[in-house]
């Protein structure tokens, strides 16, 4: 499961790295610069998958209240 | 710490937002008029005083402006004084990891106060009772909507590079940062790091993909303009990153020295009088600090460190430094500081100039040093004569509680069993000579049990 889960992280991350490779181009960049670019474009991978991260969190804690208040009553 | 009266520090002179100045023996810093707006900002938003109150970040006085070294000044500021400052090539693995993760839960605070750092080099962290700390107060820049993460690469460089590769690969490559000063570069931890870190999806990202793009981008022209990175995003960075320096491990094995003691050749009887003749030393100069050689894990520092001296802790052995470091945090320690130094070749004065990052040298003299079970590894492991050991620790110190190891002991021997012995000169009668031309000899008494000596030496007027 968890091979499946990374596979699917690397093709959603190189569909996104070729789709801003092909921006137009205007200034001329050192390789620092080409860091800077690289957090971009890994920056909407990143913010996706930690809102997910977030709401999966979220729903854990809902049913481990959930949980715990029945146990509770019991 | 030698007194650099009056004179800029180098290690700042990169920021123009300010810079770092000693007073006689006090250290200060000079707020540029051009980092006014941040600095105002770090102040009055709180988030000073939540980092400084969680310790997080180096507190720090505001002092009168006559002590402006320019009209450039904006504020003085009197930071706490450190006792030490130690360097990414000093760490032990966890402690570099610990560094890390400070920085990416300042960065976190920060963007929750509406800020953001843009420097995020290790050098900006330091070990202050017992734990890792930000010490530049000029790190903080207001955070812009949209902006990327400015200090992204540096933290890949200085933290993520050298974590992996010594979790991954081998942990003597700590020492790349004693070449690479910014730094490692990532194409090369990259070409360094085994295929299993591919495996890793944050490696893989932050450090093989982020190289690739670094040369892929390097001659290439692109508009920077037409994209933002939101908040969360930013967030998601530093989580990804945390996740992955969370679960980065080193786990020492099969080293020399970790289990040293467990191997030595005297009884726990001459071990226990060796410790009580060292405790009776201490107390008789009660020095400032101590600085312990060959300190293996840490137990003789400790003797100095439970009574509230200032003891840094060195061995060349990262699995040593590793399991010192370890206990000092397990036992919330504040007085010892383990670190990583071969003595054969200690930490140079490095970067711009050879002045950026100070010598051990530069960093001493110590009020005290010991040199225990440690005269046999140099004398005949290195080949030093006695006169240069003697030298070598009249300039790094002022008072010496040293062991003599004669041949006869088994350690010596073990140390000789494959070699020549060319070491005539290598008696307790030459020692004591060659130490009497820096050094007055004090106290010497014999370990029980054993054919060691202990000698307390101050230095001549």
């Amino acid at each position: 499961m968890k091979s499946y889960v990374y596979f699917a992280k690397v093709g959603i991350f190189i569909f996104i790295f070729f789709s801003f490779f092909s921006n137009n181009s205007y200034a001329y960049l050192d390789p620092g610069t080409g860091s800077y670019f690289f957090q971009l474009i890994i920056a909407v991978l990143l913010g996706g998958l930690f809102s997910i991260k977030l709401f999966w969190n979220k729903i854990k804690n809902f049913f481990k209240k959930f949980f715990s208040r029945i146990k509770n009553e019991q | 710490m030698n007194n650099k009266n009056n004179t800029n520090i180098s290690s700042s002179f990169r920021d123009p937002s300010g810079f770092l100045f000693y007073e006689g023996a006090l250290i200060y810093r000079q707020i540029n008029k051009s980092y006014k707006e941040n600095h105002d900002y770090l102040i009055n938003s709180g988030l000073y005083k939540e980092l400084s109150d969680s310790q997080l970040l180096i507190s720090h006085e505001e002092v009168d402006s006559k002590y402006a070294r320019s009209n450039e000044a904006y504020k003085i500021i009197k930071p706490e004084l450190l006792p030490f400052i130690s360097y990414p090539y000093e760490w032990c693995f966890s402690q570099l990891r610990a560094a890390a993760l400070i920085t990416l839960q300042i960065q976190k605070k920060s963007l929750q106060y509406g800020m953001s750092l843009k420097d995020c080099s290790a050098y900006n962290v330091q070990f202050a009772k017992g734990k890792p700390i930000l010490i530049d107060t000029l790190s903080f820049e207001k955070y812009e909507p949209g902006k990327p993460w400015v200090a992204y690469r540096q933290f890949c460089q200085h933290f993520l590079a050298p974590l992996a590769l010594t979790a991954y690969k081998d942990i003597r490559l700590s020492q790349l940062f004693r070449i690479y000063v910014d730094g490692i570069p990532l194409d090369l931890a990259s070409k360094l790091l085994t295929l299993t870190s591919f495996f890793s999806f944050p490696l893989l990202l932050h450090i093989h993909l982020h190289a690739k793009s670094q040369r892929h981008f390097a001659d290439k022209k692109v508009n920077l303009n037409s994209q933002n990175v939101t908040k969360l995003s930013l967030l998601g960075l530093v989580d990804n990153l945390e996740s992955i320096i969370t679960k980065l491990k080193w786990q020492p094995k099969n080293t020399e020295w970790a289990d040293y003691y467990d191997k030595t050749n005297y009884s726990q009887e001459a071990f226990d009088n060796k410790k009580q003749i060292v405790a009776e030393f201490l107390d008789k100069v009660n020095p400032k600090n101590v600085w312990d050689f060959g300190a293996n894990t840490g137990i003789f520092s400790r003797i100095a460190s439970s009574k509230g001296i200032q003891t840094i802790s060195f061995d060349n052995d990262p699995a040593a430094c590793e399991k010192n470091y370890l206990e000092s945090t397990k036992n919330n320690e504040t007085n010892i500081l383990p670190l990583l130094l071969d003595l054969t070749n200690p930490s140079p004065a490095i970067g711009w100039e050879n002045q950026e990052r100070a010598s051990l040298f530069e960093r001493g003299p110590a009020d005290m040093v010991f040199a225990l079970a440690l005269i046999h590894h140099l004398a005949i492991s290195n080949n030093l004569p006695f006169s240069k050991i003697a030298d070598f620790f009249n300039k790094i110190c002022n008072s010496l509680i040293i062991e003599f190891i004669p041949k006869e002991d088994s350690q010596v021997k073990r140390l000789l069993a494959t070699r020549e012995d060319i070491f005539d000169l290598y008696t307790q009668k030459s020692f004591e000579e060659e130490f009497k031309k820096y050094f007055t000899i004090q106290r010497s008494l014999n370990i029980l049990n054993s054919k060691r000596t202990l000698y307390l030496m101050t230095k001549n007027k």
